[in-house]
């Protein structure tokens, strides 16, 4: 038997030693490989039937509101860009999203966001749970963690799915938080790829996996028998989850899908992951992260305008053909579609070298759909040179609340952590977006 | 007596139209054929011009430097394409807005009013050329095509399709028997310059990547055509390439950014963007790339000759043009002047 060092302070009992490091290695599995990266809400007993989906579509980076959804064109400010008549009389974006401007009388649109975190990670934080890093008493979860613990997935589909990654680790994509591993989203790589490193496909395999699993549910529960750990359970979950799993592996697979749809959205990462974010909702998973491109994409300090329209022709493809196929299967009235970033981008072009727009919180853009949200409303307006709000500001908790307000789940909650109450955005400030509701 | 070295000329040049912005990035930079004039497309919708003897200013955040007039107004955007016609009577623009527009040169400027403006593109209008006879203009496009216009009227002779994504840069030959586009999908089209037909395809390589924060620029940015019609010069994100023009061999390469241009009086070529490089090249030692061991062409040698001399990383010379005397060379740069040196 291999001797395991302890820590100052552990329990010296034999079969707690043991049963600990075996425990860990579960854990460890999925927390780092093996099965790792596969979590999922196993709410099983918990779960109701409902019908209200989330597609986050998150544009790393700080997307420049100048050349998405608030185009300056012939100011000082506006840049090369120009703009184009959408499908709502009045309301202008930018020239490279003709798919968006075609959808535009089915999303809404705000053009007032403001923040206060310019740093990309802090930023991506803000924007995903809608509380400051520097302010949270426990972990924040990912918004669509809360969505996955209010609203589990029923019959054993995953709750939540995370499609791609960014640089930044769990402030670039912000875990489960205090709620736990068991709201973990599940990871796939991106591209278009279901979860890595599932057991191989086969009865035989099936076989073997369920063995142990039945070994490692056992430890875990002699490990936590008079501990009284959540992580336990919270573990026991995750590898649930990876035993359904094995048996629908083709909720995945989207080269079952025809080859017209799959062009539809055209020949990209992005395009890949919004169709297999589409098979998702479709058969019924919830709730789907999908993260458009690694490395701050959308982070433009320079040559943007050399690159700028190659990213958004590229995002509009692939969300507006998503926006078609969610509508075309009648699931665009239970699916909220939201698109956004961390923060906005400077009205002034300076950047480094070769021009760009720096990071700008004060005024900014995003688009969200569907599921109830008011179709063809334009939220707010900023200043002719785009460097204030004008009118009806939007903070981040605002926009918490409204998200929370379109799937049915009362903003005002406050969920328990370790008996303390805890608001779903920053002290409970958030107040829904009237207009989009 | 090929040029021996490089010498920064004291003069800088910027433009100020009093409203609060940033620097206007110097992209595209033009020496008037007959007139001491300079002018560059720019982070505006107008194109600077400058008296090259003017009088240096002190101006606040521009520093000490000429300061110049906006002429040849778009109604929004950024002119992206700048020419003046050999005989220095014209000037032509194209723009983001999809424009094309041509001005009539007189007293040392552009008239106040386009004497002809028609759409171009259906997209940005990102490269325009004169013919050498003046006649014809050559455009690139964001729609991905080149087209022919008759300089006179500017109305379309011909649509070059070809390109798969947005076209980017047209040189004519001197001597008008070609010219060349190129493109963000890392190819090179030379076309007849009288029956407008294509004469061969060069795979410069390297398409744009648009992956990431840094997205690496490749595919063809800038190219131009040596004062013998021999060589074609195109610059991508990461290398400047040689070709014979009339084999379509690459014969050298270099480690370069998006900005080329030749010396039309000597065996000069400059690149530029983050650093400039310039070189008096030896034209005798071009080869075409020798066969790798499995017969597939292989990687040129490295640009022969001489450097003349370099500006600092991260300098970004993000416009690059000699005058018509060669004894000139300008960087428009991304702080928002345009450096002069000369050429000794």
């Amino acid at each position: 038997m291999l001797k395991v060092p302890l820590l100052p302070g552990a329990c010296a009992r034999v079969e707690h030693h043991l049963s600990r490091r075996l425990f860990l290695q579960g854990a460890g599995a999925g927390a780092l490989g093996g099965f790792g990266r596969l979590f999922a809400a196993d709410h099983a007993g918990a779960a109701t039937k409902q019908g209200k989906h989330v597609i986050l579509v998150f544009m790393s980076g700080g997307p420049s509101q100048f050349e998405t959804w608030d185009p300056k064109t012939g100011r000082p400010t506006g840049g090369p860009h120009m703009n184009i008549q959408t499908a709502v009389p009045g309301f202008r974006i930018d020239e490279y999203m003709p798919n968006l401007a075609r959808l535009a009388n089915r999303t809404a649109t705000i053009r007032s966001m403001t923040s206060d975190l310019g740093d990309h990670m802090e930023g991506h934080y803000l924007a995903q749970t809608g509380h400051k890093p520097t302010s949270v008493s426990a972990t924040a979860p990912h918004w669509l963690s809360v969505c996955a613990h209010e609203r589990p997935a029923a019959g054993g589909l995953p709750s939540y799915v995370v499609l791609g990654a960014e640089q930044g680790g769990n402030m670039a994509v912000p875990g489960p938080g205090f709620l736990g591993a068991g709201h973990q989203g599940l990871y796939c790589p991106g591209k278009g790829q279901g979860p890595e490193d599932l057991p191989a496909a086969g009865e035989k395999e099936l076989d073997a996996f369920r063995r142990r699993e039945a070994l490692r549910s056992g430890l875990g529960a002699e490990f936590g028998r008079g501990r009284g750990v959540p992580a336990v359970g919270s573990h026991d979950a995750a590898f649930g989850a990876v035993g359904r799993l094995l048996a629908s592996r083709d909720l995945f697979d989207i080269t079952k899908e025809p080859p017209k749809r799959v062009e539809q959205y055209g020949p990209t990462a992005l395009g890949r992951d919004c169709l297999l974010a589409a098979r998702l909702v479709e058969k019924g998973v919830p709730f789907v992260r999908v993260q458009h491109q690694t490395g701050l994409a959308w982070d433009k300090h320079r040559r943007a305008f050399d690159s700028q329209r190659n990213l958004t022709h590229e995002f509009d493809t692939a969300v507006g053909a998503l926006i078609d196929d969610l509508t075309g299967r009648g699931l665009w009235d239970t699916t909220l579609v939201v698109l956004m970033g961390e923060f906005g981008r400077t009205p002034g072009i300076e950047g480094q070298g070769p021009p760009g727009r720096n990071h700008w919180t004060k005024s900014w853009s995003m688009s969200l759909g569907g599921c109830g949200a008011k179709p063809g409303v334009v939220v707010g307006s900023t200043n002719d040179d785009g460097t204030a709000v004008k009118d009806r500001p939007v903070t981040i908790p605002d926009l918490f609340a409204t998200f929370y307000a379109l799937l049915g789940i009362d903003p005002a909650k406050e969920l328990d952590f370790e008996g303390r109450p805890m608001p779903l955005t920053e002290n409970g400030k958030g107040k829904p977006v009237k207009e989009v509701l | 007596m090929p040029p021996a070295k490089l010498v920064k000329a004291a003069k800088a040049y910027a433009v100020a139209d009093g409203a609060r912005r940033e620097p206007l990035t110097m992209a595209q930079v033009r020496f008037h054929p007959t007139e001491r004039r300079l002018l560059a497309a720019c982070a505006d919708r107008r194109v600077a011009l400058w008296d090259l003897d003017g009088a240096v200013e002190e101006r606040g955040k521009l520093g000490t430097a000429v300061v110049g007039a906006l002429a040849c107004p778009h109604d929004a955007g950024w002119v992206r394409a700048l020419d003046v016609s050999p005989d220095g009577k014209w000037v032509a623009t194209g723009g983001s807005d999809r424009r094309l527009k041509l001005w009539a040169w007189a007293d040392g400027k552009p008239a106040a009013t386009a004497s002809k403006d028609v759409p171009a593109h259906d997209g940005w209008v990102e490269a325009v050329a004169f013919s050498p006879d003046g006649k014809l203009l050559v455009t690139a496009g964001a729609d991905f095509k080149v087209k022919v216009w008759n300089a006179g009227d500017l109305s379309t002779l011909k649509v070059l399709p070809g390109h798969t994504r947005f076209a980017r840069d047209v040189a004519w030959s001197p001597d008008g028997k070609v010219f060349v586009s190129g493109g963000e999908d890392g190819t090179l089209l030379v076309w007849d310059g009288k029956t407008f037909e294509p004469v061969r395809t060069i795979a410069f390589g390297d398409a744009n990547e648009q992956f990431g924060q840094g997205p690496g620029l490749s595919g063809v940015h800038r190219l131009h055509v040596s004062r013998d019609s021999r060589w074609l010069a195109a610059a991508g994100g990461k290398k400047v390439d040689v070709y014979d023009l009339a084999t379509g061999a690459a014969v050298a390469t270099e480690k370069a950014d998006t900005q080329v241009a030749f010396s039309p009086t000597d065996d000069v070529l400059t690149t530029g963007s983050s650093t400039a490089k310039v070189w008096a090249y030896d034209a005798a030692k071009f080869a075409p790339a020798k066969p790798d061991k499995n017969g597939k062409p292989g990687n040129p040698a490295a640009l022969p000759g001489r450097e003349l001399g370099q500006t600092k990383p991260g300098d970004n010379a993000v416009g690059v043009r000699f005058s018509a005397d060669g004894k000139l060379l300008a960087f428009g740069k991304a702080d928002g002047k345009v450096e002069l040196w000369e050429v000794a």
